[in-house]
């Protein structure tokens, strides 16, 4: 009886189940039996060409033979849909290596609680949540995590436009020739400096001047004395509600320099108009101001539900020692809504480098240059990217960019997120 | 005081026009005889609403199947936010609740995923969702957007963080299984988060035109956003007022719904926002 | 730990439908070969007998889907039926305009959900051809050759392979509005120093009146002037990528004569003048030379009672100046599960009857000689115009450096035009930028 755990545990290395028709669990010995054949077969018989297809990527890509006076077309390999269908069959010979693990652990987990004679508890509360979580992390592993993958693999390969489009023509691994030519190749290193020192400059304007722009307005409705706070409220609300694709491609006919309506009121005035999209300078500006009338609502709507939150007996306190409404806003408002609404501006930080509508929908990136490569004035990394794969057909340097821009998000908001209350306290809250 | 008031409400009565200026504008534009956007006025010259008519005629000229993308948007949206509010819900609850091993790797890994551009991965998903036979599909469209809900749960999962745990322990107490005490204790206490939850990621359906893009193929499965944009983004589109009444029909629906849901909407914020 | 197995297996037995579902994919998309022995046979049966194409019976079962842009759905009604009585074949129409439909058939015909026959215009052909997703017109080869205008059919062959089934031609011309050049009975001026003097008297920019207006800042609406001086992109008729002559003597003189013309009759910046806005303009009487195409002859004819169309002005050095064109046509995706019949729907729909419907309905100027010579096209006062024009045009380069100009012409034109900047250092600058974006691609 001694060794029950050890026994048990080694039959289920010889084969899944084993351990535990030991261990008399009959049914849950039974179907990890037929899953352990099932997955064997499946990596054996149909998941093995997968694999090896990761590998080579395909050895002749499709092509014309003619047949008397007709072309017919040969479909060869797909490089592309190798590559995805064997990141596929790694992730279920992964999954199926988890599953066998977790069947030795529970073979000796089990033994040796036997052993022990102590009662099979139900690990319910450990359990539990991994239910709960189970259904959304496949989402999560099928649509998020695969194709990070498959992007990340792309950068190694040499898939772009013109040479190397399948299904024609085979795509190759190049290692890490993708990212040399990133940061050596002067038209493709100049256009990454730029636009990346660009979207930076973008992202803490933009996330600034909407958050403070946000508790300024919510700041001026809350005054005392103004009366229909709830229209102002639904006013302002406004702009968040119609959708953007909508509000933006209207903005971009309202900014027309010359036949916009925009610079017809300045003329209306005597005044000549500013050059709002079409001047680079002018045309930052306008996407941060025309971001603002979209964001601020949000910040605004944040903060006046904060301010509701305020104890009242800290009003109170300081009217009883006679301060001055400035004082009152200065030691009491300011400094518990910042400090309510501080983890947000990480959000509104790496959520406005990713801001892909406000820049294709208002300029699409223009003015276009010729300092860069595919890119215009105002374009973030992320409209780079979508230009350089939809457009360009360059996938493999977007795929090369791609990673660079996440680590740096990454890391960026883990950094910050460690220091937030959500990370640290949370367990203090209740 | 009374200047200051006086100035602050020119100040918001500016505001105000700035934020329901390029709105007006759109609606007027939509009732403009003629094709075009520009116009040397703000007040149309001569109305008509030829171009509201035209989203729902057959059209020899043109295929503009503006009621089933409406029908097919709304199917969209409705079907993710049911789906997707329950996965961010379920999400959120398991990661709130439990203290398990591995969840604040799990914590993290969500966080980092949420940051990932999502157009990047259209080109997996769509051979992934062409494998499984389901290109061109608006449930494929909801299966794309429930899958990616979890992601978004840290404002729920800073909302459940202040219900307290007695509720759930003296629930316990009384033998109450997990799934009876998050159905009949922490849900109904969760209106306002899930109000809130629901409406951006119906909102989020309703806008949307990357995915839609890359994964409806056929003209009649399109989604509003998508059928939108295809009128406009063509080499030789001329049919911007066109474009200005579909839009307003787009716009209305969800802008009364967040006005009428506004509370909701600052409940939802401020506790993510405060918590999470 | 059992619900965690569960939920384990869950994810692997959707893992292995998926690649199941791959295998799938995989029969599907090498189907087409093995589902039409009938093509084969006939195929193999064809040299025999002296190539005529009744041999060439469209395949059982066989459903064609077509991609066409949706502002013209009529024709492809009317082919399908004609199709229909024909070969009892139905014919599923889906909106995917000639303009984004190769890039579309790129990620689609591998995938299976391409369309069998789809227009689209000849300048992308070369990226086509690279991926491998278009069948080449062999069944109707010498038809096409015969019975199309050379240039047309020049534009849809690359190595000497003809691909395309021409349908019609495009090029850009001027239309005028009669009742602004009253002074001179209703005839614009011919040539630019003209329609210069005209714009002196009639420019107004208050009132928004403007004489003359193309959009500026694309490259496909400015080349006209480029190539009138004798300015290429690409050498030997645009198949040459590593000669750009974008820097060439007459790219360069064409480059000043464009860097002035903005003071002269056109002050407005590059990237503000939008077709809409042209067309809204010219639809209200403010503009009175509209540089467009065919395609807009007949929206223009409801607004203006009194419409003209001419060829662009003659260029200060006496030289005519030569537009891009486009050549539209069918092609035959090469994953098509019905090759056969799709080939025979593409010859049906690009013929003399369906190109002579294309012009009684959309104006659409036909690449087909008999049509373009029958009276009805010759006779038409825009139609005519329009041909004459594409005579003296330049059809676009179709070889895949293209990518490179198209990258780079709003940005090498918006400095000319809006900065003034010096032609001989932009107009060399575009060059090496584009020459950097072909390396770069490499």
């Amino acid at each position: 009886m001694k060794h029950r755990a050890a026994t048990a545990g080694w039959l289920s290395v010889i084969c899944a189940g084993l351990g535990q028709l030991y261990n008399r669990q009959y049914v849950k010995g039974l179907s990890f039996i037929l899953v352990y054949a099932a997955g064997i077969y499946a990596i054996a018989a149909k998941l093995t060409p997968h694999l090896k297809g990761i590998v080579t990527l395909g050895e002749q890509g499709q092509h014309l033979v003619k047949v008397g006076k007709v072309y017919k077309n040969v479909p060869g390999d797909h490089s592309i849909f190798m590559m995805i269908y064997g990141v596929l069959a790694i992730l279920v010979v992964l999954l199926f290596l988890l599953f066998y693990a977790l069947n030795i652990r529970d073979a000796v987990v089990v033994g040796r609680r036997k052993q022990s004679g102590s009662e099979l508890r139900v690990l319910n509360s450990s359990v539990f949540p991994w239910l709960l979580l189970s259904v959304p992390m496949i989402g999560v592993l099928f649509f998020t995590i695969m194709p990070i993958v498959f992007t990340s693999l792309i950068a190694f390969t040499n898939y772009a436009s013109p040479n190397h489009i399948p299904p024609k023509n085979l795509v190759d691994w190049v290692g890490f020739a993708t990212f040399d030519k990133l940061f050596n190749m002067n038209v493709w290193s100049n256009t990454f400096v730029g636009v990346l020192s660009w979207t930076i400059v973008w992202a803490i304007l933009a996330t600034v001047t909407c958050y403070f722009g946000g508790i300024l307005v919510a700041l001026l409705i809350n005054q005392q004395g103004i009366r229909f706070k709830g229209i102002w409220r639904m006013l302002f609300i406004i702009p968040y509600a119609i959708p953007q694709f909508v509000s933006l491609l209207i903005m971009k006919n309202l900014l027309n320099e010359k036949f916009g309506p925009i610079n017809q009121y300045f003329r209306y005035f005597g005044m000549e108009g500013l050059p709002w999209l079409n001047d680079p300078f002018w045309a930052k500006v306008s996407v941060i101001v025309v971001n603002m009338w979209i964001g601020i609502p949000v910040s605004m709507i944040l903060v006046m539900g904060i301010l509701t939150t305020i104890p009242k007996d800290l009003y109170e306190a300081a009217d009883v020692d006679g301060a001055t409404a400035w004082a009152k806003f200065r030691n009491i408002t300011m400094p518990y809504v910042l400090f309510a609404t501080a983890p947000i501006l990480i959000t509104q930080f790496v959520g406005n480098i990713n801001n892909f509508n406000v820049i294709f929908l208002l300029t699409g990136g223009n003015p276009a240059t010729m300092k860069y490569n595919n890119a215009g004035e105002t374009d973030l990394l992320v409209t780079w990217l979508y230009k350089l794969t939809l457009d360009f057909n360059q996938y493999n340097i977007a795929a090369a960019v791609s990673i660079l821009l996440f680590l740096f998000i990454a890391a960026a908001a883990i950094v910050m997120f460690r220091r937030t209350r959500s990370f640290n306290e949370e367990d203090m809250i209740q | 005081m009374k200047p200051r008031l006086l100035f602050s409400y020119a100040l918001l009565a500016l505001i105000a026009v700035a934020c329901i200026y390029p709105a007006l504008w759109t609606v007027l534009s939509s009732f403009r005889v003629g094709n075009s956007l520009f116009s040397d006025h703000f007040i149309p010259t001569a109305w008509t609403l030829d171009h509201y008519r035209d989203l729902f005629r057959e059209r020899a000229d043109r295929s503009i199947p503006y009621a089933s993308w409406y029908w097919n948007t709304l199917k969209v949206a409705t079907a993710s936010m049911m789906l997707g509010t329950l996965i961010q819900l379920l999400t959120a609850y398991s990661i709130s609740r439990f203290r398990f091993k591995g969840r604040k790797a799990m914590m993290m890994l969500i966080l980092i995923l949420g940051m990932f551009p999502g157009f990047l991965s259209i080109m997996a998903v769509f051979i992934i969702l062409n494998t499984i036979d389901l290109l061109d599909s608006i449930w494929a469209l909801v299966l794309v957007y429930s899958a990616g809900a979890a992601l978004g749960m840290f404002v729920a999962k800073g909302f459940f963080d202040t219900i307290p745990r007695s509720l759930e322990e003296a629930a316990r107490i009384d033998g109450a299984s997990h799934m009876s005490i998050f159905m009949r204790i922490i849900l109904p206490l969760s209106r306002p988060i899930i109000t809130y939850i629901s409406l951006t990621t119906f909102a989020g359906a309703w806008v949307d035109f990357i995915f839609a893009r890359a994964i409806l193929r056929t003209p009649e499965n399109w989604t509003l956003a998508v059928g939108l944009w295809n009128i406009i983004d063509s080499y030789n589109s001329t049919e911007f007022t066109l474009f200005a009444a579909g839009c307003v029909l787009v716009a209305v629906p969800i802008t009364l719904l967040f006005m009428y849901t506004q509370r909701f909407l600052v409940d939802g914020l401020t506790a993510g926002a405060s918590k999470g | 730990m059992k619900k965690v197995y569960a939920s384990t297996m869950l994810t692997m037995a959707l893992l292995l439908s998926a690649c199941g579902g791959a295998n799938n994919g995989n029969n599907a998309s090498s189907s087409p070969s093995a589902s039409s022995p009938a093509a084969t046979e006939s195929a193999s049966a064809a040299p025999s007998e002296e190539a005529g194409e009744e041999e060439y019976a469209p395949e059982e079962g066989a459903k064609l889907v077509v991609w066409y842009s949706a502002s013209e759905k009529a024709l492809i009604d009317e082919a399908a039926k004609a199709f229909k009585e024909k070969y009892g074949i139905d014919i599923e129409y889906q909106d995917v305009g000639p303009d984004k439909s190769i890039e579309k058939m790129i990620t689609d015909a591998p995938a299976g959900v391409g369309a069998d026959v789809f227009l689209a215009v000849h300048d992308r052909l070369g990226s086509a051809v690279q991926a491998g997703v278009v069948l080449p017109n062999d069944l109707h080869e010498e038809e096409s050759k015969a019975n199309n205008s050379d240039k047309s059919v020049e534009a849809w062959a690359i190595d000497g392979q003809l691909y395309g089934y021409p349908m019609s031609v495009e090029t850009t011309a001027v239309f005028y509005n009669k009742d602004l050049f009253a002074d001179t009975n209703g005839e614009a001026p011919k040539d630019w120093n003209g329609v210069i003097e005209f714009a002196k008297k009639f420019n107004d920019v208050k009132a928004q009146k403007y004489a003359y207006m193309w959009e500026v800042g694309n490259g496909y609406w400015s080349w006209g002037l480029f190539g009138g001086y004798g300015g290429y992109v690409f050498g030997k008729d645009g198949t040459d990528g590593s000669d750009i002559g974008l820097n060439s003597a007459g790219s360069v003189e064409a480059a000043q004569f464009f860097g002035s013309l903005k003071d002269q009759i056109l002050p407005i910046k590059a990237a503000d003048i939008k077709s809409d806005i042209k067309t809204s303009l010219f639809n209200e009487g403010k503009l009175a030379m509209n540089v467009s195409g065919p395609w807009q002859t007949g929206e223009f004819k409801k607004s203006i009672a009194n419409l003209g169309v001419m060829e662009y002005p003659t260029l200060p050095n006496g030289k005519p100046m030569m537009p891009f064109s486009g050549v539209k046509g069918f092609l035959v995706n090469a994953y098509s599960q019905y090759p056969i019949a799709a080939k025979l729907f593409a010859e049906l729909v690009s013929s003399e009857e369906f190109q002579a419907k294309n012009f009684e309905l959309f104006g659409s100027l036909p690449s087909n000689k008999n049509v373009a010579a029958s009276d009805k096209v010759s006779s038409d006062p825009f139609a005519s115009v329009f041909l004459k024009q594409f005579d003296n045009s330049t059809p676009m380069p179709k070889i895949a450096e293209m990518n490179a100009f198209w990258a780079t012409h709003e940005a090498a034109l918006a400095s000319l035009w809006n900065d003034k900047a010096d032609p001989q250092a932009t107009m060399d600058d575009w060059a090496k930028k584009v020459k950097d974006a072909i390396a770069s691609a490499q």
